[in-house]
């Protein structure tokens, strides 16, 4: 799998709401993925997964009423 | 450059970080003492040392200290920030509902040491306590799921603004370009200033970016030229909903075609 085929996975899967799967994904495939990343692949890749791990902390802590007792922010 | 005061150690600061003191001053600064800070922070972690919490306190000090400089104060967490990470495929860090904020070390390690890239690290440590500044709003998901645009855009935008426009890093430009160049190119087709446009936004809380982005927007353009009317905001909320929602995450922006889109909602 190439770089790019990587991050439209990803971006394909947290589109879908698929986040956990994204999550999964990419951290079973990335290792493989040729030729390596680049910096700036690298750096889509990071945020993407850090906006599909955002929604499910989001959607976790609505079902458990976390952000109620949120302390401050 | 009329703003920057060329005086002090690092002329190419802008004034609010220019008044920083001591080493929150010199990571700011100088790339040299913070590619240093993020080695030292990054060896502390793999060694298992008692010094990560020196280290990752001494640069999350001056990331503290530069956003209250600036005007956009990040909110206490629950705990230090924490250094996690098992791969480099994961989030480059996380802010958590309850207020807790976590940075990959594993991602960390591959843009500092083997892409030479610290200034990443350092508008990743930004971009997350940009979203820590007021409790989130319960029902966050529901704008965050399908719209992330409207809260990464924005959070990106202002990071990127910060680490590089006003502190002169060199960061990827990569990570969410199409909803910032989205929110670039609106402010263009709008007459409004970008910084504003996002310094508006992130007043309110995550989850509510999209909900208060049309007033936001309208009050910004009355200033120019007229407030939006209804229908205006009611087409600027349909070209934004489309713009920013979360499948156009990995698309390459095309500023001729957002700048159209966004024309739109000005007929």
């Amino acid at each position: 799998m190439t770089p790019e085929q990587l991050l439209a996975q990803v971006a394909a899967l947290v589109a879908a709401g698929r986040e956990q799967e994204a999550l999964g994904f990419a951290r079973a495939t990335g290792p493989g993925v040729r030729p390596a990343l680049t910096a700036d692949q690298f750096a889509r890749l990071g945020g993407m997964l850090e906006g599909a791990a955002m929604t499910l902390d989001l959607a976790e802590a609505e079902a458990r009423g976390a952000t109620k007792v949120a302390r401050a922010s | 450059m009329t703003r920057r005061a060329q005086r002090g150690p690092y002329p190419h600061l802008v004034p609010e970080l220019q008044h920083l003191r001591g080493d929150a001053l010199a990571l700011w600064g100088d790339a040299v003492a913070r590619r240093h800070a993020f080695e030292d922070l990054l060896d502390a972690w793999e060694a298992g040392s008692i010094r990560l919490a020196t280290a990752v306190e001494r640069i999350d000090a001056a990331v503290v200290q530069g956003l209250e400089a600036l005007g956009l104060p990040r909110d206490t967490l629950l705990d230090p920030v924490s250094i996690v990470g098992t791969s480099p495929y994961e989030p480059a860090g996380q802010k958590f509902a309850d207020c807790r904020l976590h940075l990959s070390g594993t991602h960390m390690d591959r843009m500092v040491r083997t892409l030479g890239l610290p200034d990443d690290s350092a508008r990743t440590w930004v971009h997350e306590s940009l979203h820590a500044r007021l409790a989130y709003a319960e029902d966050a998901a529901r704008e965050h799921r399908p719209f992330k645009g409207y809260e990464e855009g924005m959070a990106e935008g202002l990071a990127r603004l910060i680490v590089q426009e006003k502190a002169g890093m060199r960061p990827s430009e990569a990570s969410y370009a199409y909803f910032v160049y989205a929110y670039r190119t609106l402010t263009g087709a709008f007459g409004i200033d970008v910084e504003r446009l996002w310094r508006e936004l992130w007043r309110f809380s995550v989850g509510r970016v999209r909900e208060s982005f049309p007033d936001v927007v309208s009050r910004l353009a009355a200033e120019r030229t007229a407030p939006l009317t209804s229908a205006q905001q009611g087409r600027l909320r349909a070209v934004a909903d489309t713009l920013f929602a979360t499948s156009r995450m990995n698309q390459m922006p095309h500023e001729g075609a957002l700048m159209a889109a966004w024309r739109t909602a000005l007929r």
